[in-house]
């Protein structure tokens, strides 16, 4: 395809780099929207009984700063770099699927628009708190659209968050240049490579939650206003996902900072490798420690102490990693840069809110805490002084990479020193007040006054300081000298190529021999780089906006998205069809831990995962409401038809088996008999889909309805989230049927057929949990 | 009403908690310091204009491993042992904080948070909103439970509370020593009305 200017290169483009761009603009676009609700709000709480915000306003302002900076704003932040730097670190060309990269990205820009929309709607934005707290979430208490619409844009970041995390994942593990094994990957794609595992199992089960948040909302279901449900049901669901979250959030920052680190101290990083299992295992910790933001909650106190006890222990592997990361600096030249001031302001900032966030292990300490001014300035210390100062470092360290200029070290110098200065005048009062509540608007108590004037003196200084990096940033790709292509005189790939680098990286593919990296000679002939450009992501994302914000507010604009959605994705089948968006596999790579690892069926497996954590959490759900209404819940004989939903089990198992047939008949070659097997999987699925319609009118016939007790709903949305899963199955089997038609599959080419069937697997086998627990149990 | 580290206990479980808080704080402190400033240190002892070690990081030549295993292990070890100790301690603190003293004659009332304010139900049946009155040198416990949404039982004074949650119950206990007015507030954002959602407890 031809090459793109303007306007339309920037709505088309599918290169890492160009993403890579927006997701910067954008991130930054949303740190200033969070930014300035935030310095309203302390303006507020400058001043005892101030009247600049009414408590309504105030509340919307928190709400939608929260969410904004931690969904919207720093994670993107992290993921600018990320898509910028890792494929080139690795030796790659591009992402494993760079569609789906643009994709990602138009789908974290419109999720953002369309929550920062509720500003504009009747009851203004969300005044929930970005932890949309239950009951206060539900229609009763906050019947305004904007709880929903916002929740509705969370559903549709983790759409593309769930993308985002299998596209790393895949390009990580099977485009890695010859010769780069794990032990050899810079730190920074370590730091990426983890923060997609967490989001992998993170995600699902808070779009889980919200999922049955906006059914409350918008069906009336009763998950979240019952108390057998409620609050509890909410605070597992949300902080499963909101622990490991701030891992999510810090993993890119510590990456950053161990390249920082190596390129500024001229030494290996201390202790490299204990600082990724002590990772790992602080990751993994991350998701048993989550019950720490429910200590005051009254549930069980064995699950309370064991996780206070993780809590306690997740220090240390942190403790591990922060003092190898002071150790690095032990006997080494350490050129102090702009880019080490933020990393070692990031070491500085972390440790402190490390230190403060041991006090919340403790449950007796925290449940005082918990709700007050110290988590607060604790979480701040850790989510903006660790993470952001870190990202600030890979801004510095990276822009001569991306813009082929030097900034100016000296206005670099001043804003650090501001930024470090206004950051803790800002949050280091918290600390001090730390028995005032958050989330108020108003306070009677007058010692409260000087430290919150200190706090909004300090917001006001660091908000400005980010003034002097954007002139210095703007100033210098005018008149910056030229960088060259290693400023730094670092080790890793990204600096053995231009600055700012070749739309295809290099132009020679490179590899490592030994520890020395060098590049594929080719015969002297450049790789030829060919760009793919389309618009579908765009549109597919513009209309998914469409089709939420009509949902709520204006039906016919719901139509006319969901009409948009539907010739989209046409659009984009046919364009595979027809084979217009091709990337050929590139030949010279690293693959793990499968030779013939297919990069569509890695992430087929990939998008398993995260759909078995989506029903892993419905499950719970299931399992929590069951036991609070133990004697109420009805036997399920007694309420479905164990014979059909018998019939339909059978049937959607040997739909199974007609895949298998279907992907052994592939690979033999045989057309005929592999549209056979395909044609009668998809039969078998209608029969099933035509089924369980059946099985539903007859229960509506009952009164068995989606509103009529918490059994029924939680029926209706768990076969309903599962046949939605096997209609996107569907939809598939029709574009793999179209294929086979024109006799695509062959003994060489049959991974298509393979990854569907790896999916179509995992619905028939999440049906028969569901059959178990609501037809058999 | 007490402030920052200023301590006026007016009775328990604050004055524990404090000695809690206390020990965090200052291992924290310690910690933090020892930490912080020698990384300071090594920034500035190492800086390059007076360093004499080598420059081991070459383009294009990945770095080869460097770290020491004992040192690593001192890490460990004593970031266990920190977080053992505290953790130890805490776990008595908890288990006082959370079981109510047995005794005789408890003072038991129960609370009920509502959007916005809170309403507290005697012994003897009587309701009252907005002001408790519990007597001094007994052990007092609230059982809290919410009518409407998530609010947050705080009795900030005493360093302790508890989530008012509808359809469920809370326990706390306190037994002040002290007499006098003290404030009751709610820590949980609960609406518009979420910072006027305060009471009084007054020792007699």
């Amino acid at each position: 395809m031809e090459n793109k200017s303007g306007l339309m290169r920037w709505l088309t483009t599918t290169n890492h780099k160009d993403i890579g761009l927006l997701y910067l603009v954008t991130s930054l676009y949303f740190l200033m929207v969070g930014g300035s609700l935030a310095l309203t709000f302390r303006l507020q709480l400058a001043f005892p009984q101030a009247d600049i915000l009414s408590a309504s306003a105030f509340n919307q302002a928190i709400t939608m700063h929260g969410l904004i900076m931690v969904l919207w704003a720093i994670s993107p932040f992290a993921f600018a770099f990320a898509n910028y730097i890792v494929p080139i670190q690795i030796g790659a060309r591009d992402m494993a699927f760079p569609r789906l990269n643009a994709l990602s990205y138009w789908l974290y820009l419109f999720s953002g628009l369309l929550a920062a929309l509720s500003f504009f709607l009747p009851g203004g934005a969300p005044d929930v708190g970005w932890t949309y707290y239950v009951p206060l979430s539900t229609p009763k208490f906050t019947p305004q659209p904007g709880v929903t619409v916002a929740a509705l844009a969370l559903a549709m970041l983790v759409a593309s968050v769930t993308v985002g995390t299998i596209n790393f994942i895949v390009t990580i593990a099977t485009l890695r240049a010859p010769g780069m094994g794990w032990s050899k990957l810079p730190m920074f794609t370590w730091g990426i490579l983890y923060t997609v595992l967490l989001m992998l199992f993170a995600f699902g089960p808070v779009a889980a939650g919200f999922f049955l948040l906006a059914i409350d909302r918008v069906f009336g279901t009763a998950f979240f206003t019952s108390p057998e449900g409620g609050a509890i049901l909410w605070t597992h669901m949300f902080w499963f996902f909101g622990h490991p979250e701030v891992y999510i959030v810090l993993a890119p920052a510590i990456g950053v900072v161990g390249d920082v680190i190596e390129t500024f101290t001229r030494k290996p990083l201390f202790g490299r490798k204990y600082i990724l299992i002590a990772f790992g295992i602080a990751s993994f910790i991350s998701f048993i420690v989550y019950v720490h933001h429910m200590f005051a909650t009254g549930i069980n106190p064995i699950i309370r102490e064991v996780m206070s006890i993780t809590t306690e222990s997740i220090s240390v592997p942190f403790g591990v990693i922060m003092l190898s990361f002071i150790f690095s600096f032990y006997k080494a030249r350490v050129r102090i840069k702009t880019p080490l001031l933020f990393a070692i302001g990031s070491i500085v900032l972390f440790i402190v809110g490390g230190i403060t966030g041991v006090f919340n292990s403790s449950i007796a300490l925290d449940r005082f805490i918990r709700g007050t001014y110290w988590v607060v300035a604790h979480f701040h210390y850790a989510m903006v002084g660790a993470t952001l100062f870190g990202l600030l470092a890979a801004m510095y360290y990276w822009y001569p990479k991306i813009t082929g200029k030097m900034y100016d070290e000296k206005l670099g110098k001043i804003h650090f020193a501001i930024a470090f200065i206004g950051f803790n005048l800002l949050y280091f009062p918290m600390f001090i007040i730390y028995e005032m509540p958050r989330r108020v608007n108003t306070y009677f108590v007058e010692e409260w006054i000087p430290m919150n004037q200190l706090a909004t003196l300090g917001g006001y200084v660091f908000g400005f300081s980010f003034l002097i990096m954007v002139y210095n940033l703007l100033k210098s790709l005018k008149t910056g000298s030229p960088a060259g292509n290693n400023p730094w005189g670092a080790w890793t790939l990204e600096w053995m190529t231009t600055s700012p680098p070749p739309p295809h990286n290099f132009d020679f593919d490179p590899m490592i021999s030994g520890n020395q990296i060098t590049f594929y000679t080719n015969g002297g002939v450049p790789h030829k780089h060919v760009e793919y450009h389309t618009m579908m992501p765009m549109l597919l994302s513009v209309s998914l906006m469409l089709s939420f914000f009509g949902l709520m507010m204006y039906t016919p604009l719901f139509v006319i998205g969901a009409a948009m959605l539907a010739a989209v994705l046409t659009k984009w089948l046919i364009d595979d069809v027809y084979d217009r968006f091709v990337i050929p596999e590139p030949e010279n790579t690293m693959k793990w831990p499968f030779d013939h690892m297919n990069r569509l069926k890695f992430g087929v497996w990939m998008l398993v995962i995260s759909e078995a954590m989506l029903f892993a959490a419905l499950f719970g759900a299931y399992s929590l409401l069951r036991i609070n209404l133990i004697g109420e819940w009805p036997y399920g004989p007694a309420v479905h038809d164990v014979r059909l939903g018998g019939i339909n089990t059978i049937i959607l198992l040997t739909s199974s088996l007609t895949v298998v047939l279907a992907v052994a008949y592939a690979k033999m070659g045989d057309q005929r008999k592999l549209l056979y097997s395909l044609g009668a999987t998809y039969i078998l699925g209608l029969v099933f889909l035509g089924l369980k319609g059946y099985e539903w009118m007859k229960l509506y016939d009952e009164g068995f309805t989606l509103t009529s007790d918490l059994p029924s709903s939680l029926y209706y949305v768990m076969t309903g989230t599962h046949a939605a899963h096997m209609i996107a199955g569907m939809i598939a089997l029709t574009y793999l049927i179209v294929k086979a038609f024109r006799g695509v599959y062959n003994e060489k080419n049959y991974d298509g057929v393979e990854a569907f069937g790896i999916y179509w697997h995992f619905v028939d086998i999440v049906w028969i949990f569901l059959f178990a627990i609501f037809y058999l149990m | 009403m007490t402030h920052g580290m200023v301590l006026q206990i007016p009775g328990e479980p604050a004055g524990t908690w404090y000695s809690l808080f206390n020990l965090y704080f200052s291992l924290g402190l310690l910690v933090g310091s020892v930490v912080v400033g020698m990384l300071l240190y090594f920034v500035w002892k190492y800086r390059e204009s007076v360093s004499n070690e080598s420059d081991d990081i070459k383009p294009g030549v990945v770095p080869g491993e460097r770290s020491n295993i004992k040192l690593i292990m001192v890490f460990f070890g004593l970031t266990s042992i920190i977080l053992f100790t505290l953790a130890s301690y805490s776990i008595l603190v908890t288990n006082y904080v959370e079981k109510v003293p047995k005794a005789d004659d408890i003072f038991e009332v129960t609370v009920q948070g509502f959007q916005w304010g809170w309403r507290f139900i005697y012994p003897n049946g009587t309701e009252v909103v907005g002001e408790v009155v519990v007597p001094k040198d007994k052990i007092v416990v609230f059982r809290i439970t919410s009518m409407d949404v998530f609010h947050k039982f705080q009795l900030i004074e005493f360093r302790t509370g508890a989530d008012a949650l509808p359809g469920a119950f809370n326990v706390i206990w306190i037994k002040p020593t002290q007499a006098g007015t003290y404030t009751i507030q709610c820590y949980e954002l609960c609406g518009i009305g979420h910072s006027l959602m305060v009471a009084t407890l007054r020792v007699v």
